[in-house]
């Protein structure tokens, strides 16, 4: 048996219900020989539009350099495919002292291809049942021994029922494919493991930051037509930044030139936006007020423009937190494209650098939600996978992703887009390892 | 954070010029002018003042002090 994906990861040291999942995905892949894509923990659902409907499908981690996840919604290409749920957990017996017993609900969920798998037998019957029945020998016999326990299994092969978590569309009228070739089915069950005592320490991970000078230094991004987005494409900005002291306006993200293009900054201890044809008579311009924005503290800054071409659709949040609109121009009609690259940390034509440490700084082609902005705040930084992955055109880990090239600082561009970003008039000191906190 | 670099403003027209440069941070063409053009801001990978002789009458800024040398208008435009 081959597996289409072996650079699915392999935790080095799982605990828990995360080394319950890895031991089942291996027994799977190793007990059953139709099971072509057999993947882990499905980690999180993506909302997609297909044929103008919004579906909601299984994502499973793959552990790339890009933090790619596998959508693993069904395929006819895929012979047998599975992926396994981790529901809610429960303490039982939990006394203070002892160990507790910790039960999950799993589910595992496969979609199969039967004539891949045997196409010969399925002009005669549908032997879905015959599948089902080695997966049940799988969860029965071939966990005995191990440090968890299988609880009550329950089964459907009810399309709706076995993708309930999802929305996905079953196309099977329009391809009639899966009438014939195409089956699904599901197990639920309980397990039960021992609480993990002493509860076990995460490696401590280095985080570093960039330290921006406030005098000569900022980070650059090469030229790109991913980023010329024009006033009415939707975008977000995000950065965690801590100052260390401020000038009248210190920049975070810009693709700018002298009055024309996109700003992100700090102003007067308010968060401001920017998107400008004529500095003087054609802009958007909104501040915050309320933000009490000060030096010494990490702040993760948002911002989010909806492509309405209205001050209106720009919203600053601070901390996961939308601040309150303040000042604001509202006369932008023409264009806000300029040949420059993006800056991180400054606008050299104007003046403008930051001082201060710079961590992740990102740029989404989409408008983030607030829910997609307190995301990232609340999970800590630096977060790597970050949300909205397919509509990010710039992601910087200012100090985790650099490496020293003798003269500069080469920073990874997460996305992909560019063969990366830069530092400029930067120290090797400058990289700091110092992490928001 | 501590930058413990020594910053100098240089004149655009300083005869030294391509002797400092080969001693500060950065390129040539990635250094920081004033609106005008005719002054730049230069830092030194090491040492100060006393380690070349070519710097001789210039001054001698820390971090702190080119901060508050650069918060005006000659180095800065104007916000709208």
């Amino acid at each position: 048996m081959s597996i289409q994906y072996p650079i699915i990861p392999i935790a080095t040291n799982p605990v828990g219900i995360d080394a319950v999942v890895i031991d089942l995905q291996g027994l799977l892949n190793s007990n059953l020989s139709w099971l072509s894509d057999g993947l882990g923990r499905a980690y999180k659902m993506n909302k997609v539009r297909s044929n103008g409907a919004a579906q909601i499908l299984p994502l499973v981690y793959l552990g790339t350099s890009n933090y790619t996840y596998f959508s693993a919604q069904p395929d006819n290409d895929k012979q047998g495919q599975n992926f396994i749920l981790v529901g809610d957990g429960l303490h039982i017996n939990q006394q203070q002292g002892f160990y507790s017993i910790l039960e999950y609900d799993i589910s595992i969920i496969f979609s199969v291809n039967l004539k891949l798998i045997n196409a010969p037998l399925l002009l005669t019957e549908d032997f879905t049942q015959n599948l089902m029945a080695q997966v049940r020998e799988v969860l029965l016999r071939q966990t005995l021994g191990k440090p968890y326990n299988i609880g009550q299994i329950t089964e459907t092969r009810i399309f709706g029922d076995v993708y309930t978590e999802f929305d996905i569309l079953d196309d099977s009228p329009n391809t009639g494919k899966a009438m014939t070739e195409m089956s699904y089915f599901r197990f639920n069950f309980s397990t039960q493991i021992k609480e993990t005592c002493p509860v076990p320490v995460l490696p401590s991970i280095s985080c570093f930051s960039m330290d921006l000078d406030g005098v000569i230094e900022y980070i650059q991004a090469p030229i790109n037509t991913a980023f010329d987005l024009v006033r009415t494409d939707s975008m977000s900005f995000e950065c965690w930044v801590k100052f260390d002291s401020f000038k009248l306006i210190d920049h975070l993200i810009a693709k700018y030139q002298v009055g024309k293009g996109i700003v992100f900054s700090v102003f007067n201890n308010e968060l401001r936006f920017d998107l400008q044809n004529n500095s003087s008579t054609n802009r958007i311009t909104k501040y915050t007020t309320g933000a009490l924005i000060t030096t010494g503290i990490w702040y993760h800054f948002v911002a989010t423009y909806d492509g309405s071409e209205n001050a209106s659709g720009v919203k600053m949040f601070k901390n996961g937190v939308q601040l309150s609109d303040g000042f604001t121009v509202d006369t932008l009609t023409g264009s806000i494209l300029n040949t420059q690259n993006v800056k991180i940390g400054a606008f050299p034509s104007a003046g403008f650098y930051s001082n201060a440490l710079f961590n992740v700084a990102r740029w989404w082609k989409t408008e983030l939600t607030p829910a997609e902005i307190l995301f990232p705040y609340n999970s800590g930084a630096p977060v790597i996978n970050t949300v909205r992955f397919s509509d990010l055109i710039l992601q910087s880990h200012s100090g985790n992703g650099a490496t020293w090239n003798g003269s500069e600082f080469d920073i990874v561009d997460a996305t992909g887009i560019t063969a990366g970003y830069q530092t400029v008039n930067a120290e090797e000191v400058d990289k700091v390892e110092i992490c928001p906190t | 954070m501590p930058h413990n670099n020594r910053y100098y403003i240089i004149k655009s027209e300083d005869p030294n010029l391509p002797q400092i440069e080969a001693v500060i941070v950065g390129q040539p063409n990635t250094q920081r002018y004033n609106l005008d053009g005719s002054k730049l801001v230069v830092k030194l990978h090491q040492g100060d003042h006393s380690d070349y002789p070519f710097l001789d009458g210039v001054q001698e800024y820390d971090h702190e002090q080119i901060l508050e040398a650069l918060n005006n208008d000659q180095w800065q435009r104007e916000i709208p």
